[in-house]
Order: C-alpha cells, then sequence, then structure tokens
C-alpha cells in the first residue's frame, strides 16, 4: 500500500549537469519531486553519480547547468551553509561529531547561547532540553551527559539527526549511513527513520544494500551512468528488476579477448580471517588467470586483498606463492615476496604527488637498477621508465614532471605500470578502473590481460558487472565476511552473479 | 518489532566509561602534589616554614600562568613557542616602567601582551604560516628586543606589588593563594560554563566539525592566541618580574619548556581539545615542588635542567605508552 | 621524452627561485656595503658558512625525513649539541687524548644523542618538536656543569681553522658533504626513499619502504653532521660560546626553509639549502658591518625567514589556483 502524501512539495530538480574535466558526471537529471514526509531511496552503482547529486543539493558543489527547487521555488547555493540555512541537512557514514563532548553539547555546538538564552551555561538545562529533543523526534532516551564516544553507532546517527532536526532541517540525506552497522541496529535507525517521516520531514536515503532501500523507502529514484533512469513506488518494483535497471554498461568500453588460463595454482590461500570482517576465506588461483572479487561494500570485499598484502592484521592458516609458503606481515614481506598491491585511492595510497613521474614509476624496483652499493644506473632508470611511459600511455609533459600534474587517468596507467616494471607474481588490483575515463579503462583492461598471459596472476575487486564478466576468468563473490560461491565469469552468468551480490543481508520486516 | 524499551542505553560495552577517567585525573595529580610535599617535608622540615611556602607560591604563579596561556592555544589545536621569550620581555619593560608608574606599566604590558598574541594569530591564520615557524620566529624577534632593553639583569618592582605577594596571615600567602584559584577558577568556569570555552574545545577536537556547525574557527583560533599572549604578558610575565624583582633577558626562557610539561602532566592533550583546570594546577604544583626542592637541596640551577629534562622524557615516554594502552 | 641529468633534476624551480632571490640579495647587499663582496670578505663568510652548512644539511634530512604521522620533523637539539660535543672534545683533549680518538669519541657521542631522539620520534610516536626540544634542555643543562676550557690539538685545528688552497676547511667539508648528499638524493635508493616517505607516507609503506627506520636514520644524521660540525667549530673558536652554538638551531632551521626545503612536504634540495645558508651569513655579516647589536639582528633575522616562507606559500598557492 503506497501512501498518499499530503505533504508540500519540498525539493526536485531539472535539467542538472555537471562534469569533472572529461568526466560527464551528471547528464541531465530531473530528480522527481520530493514531499515533506516522503522516504525517498536512492539506488545506483557506484560512480552512477549518487554522491555528486547529493553534494549539488547540500551546497558543497554546484551544478554547470539545471536548476533545484525548493518549495517550488528555484535556488541557487552558493556554499554549504547556503543549504544549511534553508534546511537541507546530510548525514554520512562515520561521526560527523565531537566524539570526546557530550550528547548535549554536541546537538548544541555553535547555537548554545540561543538555545539557553544566556551566557553562563546550565548543563542541566542543556542536556534537558537535548533529552527533550530526542523523544520527541525519536521517542526514546538517551542519556544527554553521556559523551559522544561512548555510544554505539546507531545512537550516535540518533544525535546526528537530531542535530540537524533541531537547525530546522526539512530534508534529511543519509549518505550511505548505515556502514559499520550490524543487522541489528540497521532494524533500529530504519525504525526510527520512519518515524520521523511522520514529522513531516522530507528524507532521501542512499544505500548500496537494495534489501535496505526496499525496506525503508516510499519511493525509489534509480541512477545509472549519471542519468536517472526512472523513479518508482515501492511498490511496483521488485528487487531483480531493480538489479537489472541499475546495471547497464557505459557506452564505449571495449575488452580483450580472454585467453585460456593455466591448470597449475599460483597462489593459494587457506583460512583467512580477518577481526569478524572476513571469515576463513580460502581460493585458488591460477596461472594467467584473472579473478575478480565482487560484493556489496562493507561486507568484506575491502579487508581482502589488504589483509593478504599485509596493510591489516589477519590470523591464516596457509598462504601459498608458487608453491612455496609466504608470510606477509606487512608490506614490505609482501613486496620482497614479489607481491603488488594497486590501492582504490590513487592519491593517498599510491602517487608520490610532489615527486617526479620518473620516480613515480620506478616506484617498486629500485633496487633492480641499482648495484649492491645502492647506486642506480641512470640511464637504465630513464629508458625504463621511457618505454613504461609509451606502452602504457601515460601522458605527461614530461619525465620529471611532478606527480600532481597528470590527470587521474593518467595517474592510475602510471601505477599499473609502476607495478608492472617490478614483474611481481601476483597482481591485487583495488578497483583498477575507478573514477577513470573511458579511454584509459580500456587500455587498463587491455594491460591486465596481457599481464595475464605473460603468466601472472590477477586478482581484482570490481562493481562493475561489465568489467568482471569480460575481463575476468572467474569471480569471488563474498557476503558477510564468506565466500558464499565461486563462478565461472562469463556474461551468461551475470545474472547469477548480481543476484549473488546483491541478495545480501537479511532484512526482517517488523 | 518488540524494541528495547523506551530507554537507549545504547552504551557501547568496551569502551570503560570515559567520565570516571576524566574526573580522576585531577584526583591523581593531586594525590601526587601531596605526596610529594609530605616527602619534601620529610626531607626538609624547613619546607612548611613561611619563607619557603612564600616562596613556594612564587615559583607557582608564573609558572601556572605559562602553563595557561600555552594550554589556551594547545586547546585549539595550536601551539605557541614564544611563550618564553615574551616572558623576558615582559620582565624587561616591566622592570623600567612599574616603578615609574604604575599603571602606565601596567598598561604597557597588556598592550604588549595583545600585540603579540594578535600578531600570532595573524600570522597563524592571516598568513598561514605553521603556527610552529610562525611563534618559533616570534621567539627570536621577542629575545632580540628583550635583549635590545636589557642587556643584563636589572632594574626594579615596586613595593606596593612586593608587599601583595609577600602578605601572609600565619605562614598563610593569601593573595598569592587566592590569585592561582581565581586563575584556575575562570579557567574552569571558561571550559565549562560559557559557550566560547565549548567553541575552543570543539576547534580544536574537530575542526571541521566545528566549521559544520557554524563555528567560526579561524576567529577563535585568533582569540586564542591574543588571550594567550595576553596571559602571557600580564599575569606570567608581570608575576615573573616580581619573583626575581628584576629584569632579565633570558630569564623567561625555561618557561616555555615547562609550559609543554606541565601540560603534558596536567592532561591536557597537546593536539587539541581537552584541558583540565584541575590538573593543570596539580601539575604546576609538582613542576613546583620539585624545583624547590631541588633548590633546598642546594642544587645548582644549570643541574636542575638536566634532571628536569630527563623527567620531561620519562613523563612523555610514559604519558605516550599509557595512550597507546588506552587505545589499543 | 627528454633525458634528464641529475643536476637537471636537483633543480625543482623552487631551487630557481631561491638562487633567484639570493642573487638578487646578494647585489642588493653589494652596494649597500661593497667590502663585503672582496676576497677577504668572502674568505671571512666562508669560515663560519661551512660550519652552518654542515648542520644545516642536517637540518635539511630532518625536515624532510624524520615526520611522523602529521607532526613534522625539525630537530631543535642541535645548537645545544654543538655546545656540548665542543666541550667533551675540550675535556677529551684536556686528558691527553689523542686527537684521532676524540674525534671518533665525539662522532660516536652525536651518534647517540640522534639515536636517542630518533627511537623517540620514529619509535616512540612522540612528538619531534617535544623530543628535541627536551634533548635540548638536557643539553643545555649538560652544559652549564661542565666546565672543560683548553684550546684544540693541530689536528682539530686544522678542520676548523685552516685553509686549503686558501678556502677554509669546514667549507671544503661543507661542499663535499653536500655534494655526497646531492649524489645520494638523486642517484641513491636510500634517497629515493626517504623521498617518497617524505612524499607520502602510506604510498611509501605500500610500496614496501621501512618508512620508521627512515625517521629513525633522519635524526642520527642529523646528530652526525653535527657533530662534525661541532668539531670543526672547537678547531675554529676553541671556546664555545652558548649563545652563538644557540644561533646554529635557528640559522639551520632558516637555511633550510629559505632554501625551499618543505615541512614535510617531500620537497628538498641541498643546493637550495646552500643557497639559504649563504643568505643568512650575508645577512649576518650585513647586519653586524651596520653595526647592528645581536638582539636587533636576531629580530630581523626573524622577520625575514617569516616573510620569505610566507612568500613560497603564497607563490604556491598561486600556482596552484
Amino acid at each position: 500500500m503506497s501512501k498518499k502524501y499530503l505533504g508540500n512539495e519540498l525539493i526536485r530538480t531539472e535539467g542538472i549537469e555537471k562534469s569533472f574535466g572529461p568526466t560527464k558526471a551528471l547528464k541531465d537529471i530531473s530528480f522527481k519531486a520530493l514531499h515533506e514526509g516522503e522516504i525517498r531511496g536512492l539506488v545506483g552503482e557506484n560512480g552512477a553519480g549518487k554522491t555528486v547529486f547529493i553534494s549539488i543539493l547540500a551546497g558543497i558543489l554546484r551544478p554547470d547547468k539545471g536548476s533545484i527547487y525548493w518549495h517550488g521555488k528555484r535556488v541557487t547555493f552558493n556554499s554549504p551553509s547556503d543549504a544549511m540555512q534553508l534546511g537541507i541537512s546530510v548525514v554520512h557514514q562515520g561521526t560527523d561529531l565531537v566524539p570526546e563532548m557530550s550528547v548535549a553539547n554536541n546537538i548544541f555546538l555553535g547555537r548554545e547561547k540561543k538555545t539557553i538564552g544566556r551566557i553562563v551555561l546550565d548543563d542541566k538545562k542543556l542536556q534537558d532540553e537535548a533529552g527533550r529533543l530526542i523523544d520527541e523526534f525519536f521517542g526514546i532516551v538517551i542519556d544527554p551527559s553521556l559523551l559522544v564516544e561512548e555510544l554505539d553507532v546507531v545512537a550516535q546517527k540518533v544525535i546526528q539527526v537530531t542535530r540537524a532536526l533541531s537547525r530546522g532541517t526539512k530534508l534529511l540525506i543519509f549518505d550511505e549511513a548505515t556502514a559499520q552497522m550490524t543487522e541489528k541496529e540497521k532494524h533500529r535507525l530504519f525504525y526510527l527513520i520512519r518515524k520521523l517521516s511522520n514529522s513531516r520531514v522530507g528524507t532521501i536515503f542512499i544505500s548500496h544494500i537494495l534489501e535496505e532501500v526496499l525496506n525503508v523507502a516510499d519511493t525509489i529514484t534509480i541512477f545509472r551512468n549519471g542519468e536517472e533512469i526512472t523513479t518508482s513506488d515501492k511498490d511496483e518494483i521488485t528487487l531483480p528488476k531493480l538489479i537489472k535497471m541499475m546495471t547497464g554498461s557505459e557506452k564505449g568500453l571495449s575488452f580483450p579477448l580472454k585467453t585460456t588460463p593455466s591448470n597449475d595454482i599460483l597462489f593459494s590461500v587457506y583460512g583467512l580471517t580477518v577481526g569478524n570482517r572476513l571469515k576463513e576465506v580460502s581460493f585458488d588461483l591460477r596461472y594467467k588467470e584473472i579473478v575478480g572479487i565482487m560484493g556489496l561494500r562493507g561486507q568484506g570485499k575491502e579487508d581482502l586483498l589488504r589483509a593478504i598484502f599485509g596493510i591489516i592484521p589477519k590470523k591464516i592458516e596457509k598462504m601459498l606463492l608458487k608453491g612455496k609458503t609466504v608470510t606477509t606481515d606487512s608490506p614490505f614481506e609482501a613486496v620482497k615476496n614479489k607481491i603488488a598491491f594497486l590501492s582504490d585511492k590513487r592519491d593517498e595510497e599510491g602517487m608520490f604527488l610532489t615527486r617526479p613521474a620518473i620516480e613515480n614509476l620506478n616506484a617498486l624496483h629500485w633496487e633492480v637498477l641499482s648495484n649492491r652499493a645502492g647506486i642506480i644506473n641512470h640511464e637504465q632508470e630513464v629508458s625504463q621508465a621511457e618505454r613504461a611511459v609509451r606502452k602504457y600511455d601515460v601522458r605527461t609533459s614530461s619525465l620529471g614532471s611532478l606527480g600532481s600534474s597528470l590527470s587521474g587517468g593518467n595517474k592510475q596507467k602510471l601505477l599499473v605500470a609502476r607495478l608492472a616494471l617490478a614483474e611481481p607474481d601476483l597482481f591485487l588490483l583495488c578497483n583498477p578502473t575507478y573514477g577513470v575515463d573511458v579511454g584509459a579503462k580500456n587500455q587498463i583492461y587491455h594491460y591486465i590481460a596481457e599481464l595475464a598471459t605473460l603468466g601472472k596472476g590477477v586478482l581484482m575487486t570490481s562493481d562493475d558487472i561489465n568489467e568482471v564478466v569480460n575481463l575476468c576468468h572467474r569471480v569471488i563473490i563474498i557476503r558477510n565476511g564468506m565466500i558464499t560461491n565461486i563462478l565461472p565469469a562469463t556474461v551468461e552468468n551475470s545474472h547469477e552473479i548480481l543476484r549473488e551480490v546483491y541478495e545480501s543481508v537479511e532484512i526482517k520486516n517488523p | 518489532m518488540r524494541f528495547f524499551g523506551r530507554c537507549m542505553k545504547a552504551l557501547k560495552s568496551r569502551i570503560p566509561d570515559m567520565r570516571h577517567i576524566r574526573k580522576n585525573r585531577a584526583m591523581t595529580t593531586w594525590s601526587i602534589v601531596f605526596f610529594l610535599f609530605f616527602v619534601e617535608w620529610i626531607i626538609f622540615p624547613e619546607s612548611l616554614g613561611a619563607a619557603n611556602l612564600q616562596t613556594i607560591f612564587i615559583i607557582a604563579i608564573p609558572l601556572f600562568f605559562a602553563t595557561l596561556a600555552q594550554t589556551m592555544v594547545m586547546i585549539v589545536g595550536s601551539i605557541d613557542l614564544s611563550i618564553g621569550a615574551l616572558m623576558s620581555l615582559t620582565t624587561c619593560i616591566a622592570s623600567y616602567l612599574l616603578v615609574e608608574n604604575l599603571a602606565l606599566g601596567i598598561a604597557t604590558l597588556i598592550v604588549l601582551g595583545a600585540v603579540v598574541g594578535l600578531a600570532n594569530g595573524f600570522l597563524v591564520i592571516n598568513l598561514k604560516v605553521n603556527p610552529f615557524i610562525a611563534t618559533f620566529g616570534m621567539m627570536f624577534a621577542l629575545e632580540g628586543a628583550a635583549l635590545t632593553i636589557r642587556n643584563y639583569p636589572g632594574g626594579a618592582v615596586p613595593e606596593s606589588l612586593l608587599g601583595i605577594v609577600k602578605f601572609q596571615i600565619y605562614s598563610i600567602s593569601i593573595y598569592e593563594i587566592l590569585i592561582l584559584i581565581l586563575g584556575a577558577g575562570f579557567f574552569w568556569f571558561f571550559l565549562n560554563k560559557t559557550s566560547s570555552g565549548i567553541h575552543f574545545l570543539a576547534t580544536g577536537a574537530s575542526r571541521s566539525v566545528a566549521k559544520n556547525c557554524g563555528i567560526n574557527v579561524d576567529l577563535v583560533t585568533r582569540k586564542a592566541h591574543l588571550i594567550c599572549g595576553l596571559i602571557t604578558a600580564l599575569f606570567a610575565g608581570l608575576f615573573l618580574t616580581i619573583r626575581f624583582q628584576a629584569g632579565s633577558p633570558l630569564v623567561g626562557e625555561p618557561y616555555l619548556l615547562f609550559s609543554f610539561a606541565a601540560s603534558a602532566l596536567g592532561a591536557t592533550r597537546v593536539s587539541g581539545g581537552d584541558a583540565d583546570a584541575g590538573s593543570l594546577l596539580g601539575a604546576v604544583f609538582i613542576l613546583t615542588l620539585i624545583e624547590n626542592a631541588m633548590n633546598l637541596a642546594l642544587i645548582d640551577t644549570k643541574s636542575q635542567w638536566i634532571i628536569e629534562g630527563f623527567l620531561l622524557l620519562v613523563i612523555l615516554a610514559a604519558v605516550g605508552s599509557s595512550k597507546k594502552r588506552r587505545s589499543g | 621524452m627528454r633525458n634528464l641529468g641529475s643536476l637537471k633534476q636537483t633543480f625543482t624551480s623552487k631551487t630557481s627561485l631561491v638562487y633567484m632571490v639570493l642573487a638578487i640579495a646578494v647585489t642588493v647587499f653589494y652596494f649597500l656595503n661593497p667590502r663585503s663582496i672582496t676576497y677577504l670578505g668572502m674568505t671571512l663568510i666562508l669560515q663560519t658558512t661551512g660550519i652552518l652548512g654542515i648542520v644545516a644539511i642536517g637540518q635539511t634530512i630532518v625536515l624532510i625525513g624524520g615526520s611522523q604521522g602529521k607532526a613534522i620533523g625539525v630537530d631543535i637539539s642541535v645548537g645545544s649539541l654543538i655546545f656540548v660535543t665542543t666541550v667533551i672534545a675540550c675535556g677529551l683533549t684536556l686528558y691527553d687524548v689523542p686527537q684521532t680518538v676524540v674525534i671518533i669519541l665525539c662522532c660516536l657521542w652525536a651518534l647517540m644523542i640522534g639515536s636517542m631522539n630518533g627511537l623517540l620520534v620514529a619509535k616512540g610516536k612522540l612528538h619531534p618538536i617535544i623530543v628535541t626540544f627536551a634533548m635540548f634542555m638536557v643539553l643545555r643543562g649538560l652544559s652549564y656543569t661542565l666546565r672543560y676550557v683548553t684550546p684544540a690539538g693541530d689536528v682539530i685545528r686544522f678542520m676548523g681553522a685552516g685553509r686549503v688552497f686558501g678556502i677554509p676547511v669546514p667549507f671544503l667539508f661543507f661542499l663535499s658533504l653536500m655534494f655526497l648528499f646531492v649524489f645520494i638524493f638523486n642517484r641513491v635508493v636510500f634517497g629515493r626513499r626517504l623521498f617518497a616517505k617524505s612524499s607520502n607516507p602510506l604510498a611509501a609503506r605500500l610500496v614496501g619502504v621501512k618508512t620508521e627506520k627512515y625517521t629513525f636514520l633522519s635524526y642520527v644524521i642529523c646528530s652526525l653532521l653535527t657533530g662534525i660540525a661541532a668539531l670543526c667549530y672547537y678547531g675554529y673558536v676553541g671556546q664555545p660560546t652558548l649563545e652563538y652554538t644557540d644561533m646554529y638551531t635557528f640559522e639551520s632551521m632558516a637555511a633550510a626553509i629559505l632554501g625551499g626545503t618543505g615541512f614535510g612536504t617531500g620537497e628538498g634540495t641541498v643546493l637550495g639549502t646552500l643557497a639559504g645558508v649563504f643568505f643568512i651569513r650575508f645577512l649576518f655579516n650585513l647586519l653586524h658591518a651596520y653595526g647592528f647589536g645581536d638582539p636587533l639582528r636576531k629580530i630581523v633575522q626573524g622577520a625575514i625567514v617569516i616573510t620569505v616562507v610566507v612568500g613560497y606559500s603564497l607563490i604556491a598557492e598561486r600556482r596552484r589556483a
């Protein structure tokens, strides 16, 4: 039964466009009107444009074209505070609170005088008021004198929302707010969000866990490749339909022909456990094989490669590379064992932005270029770098240009080149084509395929089903920290793979 | 859905009640103070005498205000390396002016503190200079100024001020104790009972969150530097002059490190966002008693430095490891 | 894609800027005081420039590689280390210890101090400012208690006051060390890893760089270089003065910063530091010639350094925009 909205129209957009350099993140978004009291789910794959759109609504980014209508009137935001003034607040994952301060202090941070009306703060009054607000909005009681760092995740979200509401928020946007929450905690949060809709606040709820969205939302908007595909009532849509509409290929992608992997095992993992995020993961990787790893965020996929590379601590029964047991308690050890890692955050964890391109390129294999005393053979260094730049089409004005001068796609190609130059046996790639334009993506696909042909093994995480079925030989799906299935990566299997990925967590209906 | 009743305790089970730890640190600090005092009394019976009690307080007061000034900027996440030099400069100026014209002298100190504080704030915020470099440079500038005014110790302090400090009833230095209590009291009031104090703490604890809540973090930082300068000149420097009854261009030097040491001991977080008035006062007394004991033991000033330097390293190592234990 | 010579690599745009500033400054100074650019004037400057330069190289390395987390690497203890090392050398000489042994022992002493700094920062994860400041305090205290005064032996005196082809020995040390480090920074794996760590410690760790080791070594190298400078100082001066040795702390930092070394940003060249050292020394000389007493000199130096640093960051921001 769909809810009829007696509330007024709160927000809608027409023709929103936004580009970042050559990449067009949003192409003509006309967000269907959201009303007071309505909970709108917003879904789409990684890179579909959800976060960019939200940033525009919140005044953090300005659209290149298009308009936003608030209560039917056209508005422009010059800064986040403009949006806040109107009453738009975003609740992110993670905490936007001061952990060392109390609940009451956090709720009224910056507005203490307005709330109490005196110069001398009366803790008791602040706390009473805080408690009253929490009760009014959520109907629950939290001790307002507690420090935020003492609260659990859901309670912290409650405080964040209370703070936003007490500032007169009319549109609440939850951006992946359920990350790091357990099932029980999520149930509690949804219950509380539904209570909010009674207070005529409009909500936009973004999550990549589709069941959550189907559970909580009244209506659902689907983004795909920067476009709004459709907005429908919850009853009109089923999970398989949703998945189908979310996943469509980006135009212009081309993949190399798949080669056959060998039958010999290059790398195997037995009983890998990381805290409570990964449990007893075991799998094999053959020579010349590319294996994709898929799974929703927060289910353990991100931790797998980092654990193998030694970035995060792990418990493991056995790990064999080329038949020999290896330990990787630190990245240093992993590198020594000829394992290479490509992070998904190229600026924070990959590039040396203040160093020249030539140093960035050779960063993994200086020993090879130098003699025993550590002195680097300059000609070799330069010629290797030049060859790499030509082969991997890293566009930079010169080898001496700083890392920061390269565009995103070229940085990514440089990082791939860096890994390849080191000639490791095993490649661990995290989202290797994340945030990269189509041209560069195609190039990277070819490079990865070539690495496999040369006899290496590639493990890569990805959120793009197209990429996985066209590039990889097999795909590992991770759910709740465990491997639920390892399937052949073929176009025919895409539907089954997606089902494994998205039909993840169980949501019990109240 | 069967919920959890209306009362949501919502507590993380593994983190101990932080408030207990916080309340206890003042008590821990003061227990150490009384313990030290007890030990000192046993070794040096004269430490309970009128003369020595007076000495203890006159040592403590400049140290307290220097630490307070440093804590002010630390709370917002900044740092001030020019405190010692400003104190020296203050003593040089004060030892000239105060005897001539008390009011003018005090006014000059206020202006001096304000100018230095504003300048530091300007460098850090408007020119975006790293606070370390900015105040380091300021330190040299002020040292130079101090040396220009006084090349060697000299000058005097008017009797009226000395009288206030020396005043005792039954060997209890009333005014000195009052000054300390008022100072600590104001600080406590500022931190806990004013919205400004909360803004300072928030700015230091999570600058971005504070900004999102509409707090002008740049203004807050500039205010902190201004207050720091004022406290240093008007209180720390003035009482330092009274202590030595003279002005000296290098006398304030050690106070910079002392202010760090007392802050670390007094549970002020160096990165910002946390401070406690009670522990601060206690930490100041710990350092004071140590210095006092070494004076009574006739250890010369120079050796005291070594001992204090080592103590600081030991304390830092201990503080550092306990921090790791708590977060581990 | 042009082939890059090693020298070209050391000239980032910031370094060229520094040399431009230096050139302008020298011209200005010459017009203000022609006497400073004579042969005699230059050799006088070169004398103390050498000693300062050696320390400045050390400080440059700490600025580049001594950071720990968000805390920027710096060594505030260098000035007092010079003083104490000199006093120790005095003491040893007084007890008729042979010169070579004196030199070796002093270097070991410096290494020990550097290791302590390095351990506390790298392993103890303490803030470099506080660690080196505490070390400064300790060394200061030592400098008050230890009192040995005796002129240096011939070898050390040659180190400090000798000349080879008219050029003061400390300056030759400085130049050789400079070339050594230019070489290390540009052609040796150690240098590459140090700069990688400075530029992006996270990424460095992920390519297998042992970041803690490099933090530690930065402080060790700095203190060792300071020790060598101290021996030259002893040979030159014979009797250390606290105030002058203290200036080395500030001047070495100022020289490195003026030379374009960022605070833990992965930028920094030894050639830039060379320019910075000269700049500082010219300034000192000029101010001295104009009869500026010590105090005023300090003020002016402080003001100039801040101005230049602000200038650099403003230029960098405009370039970024």
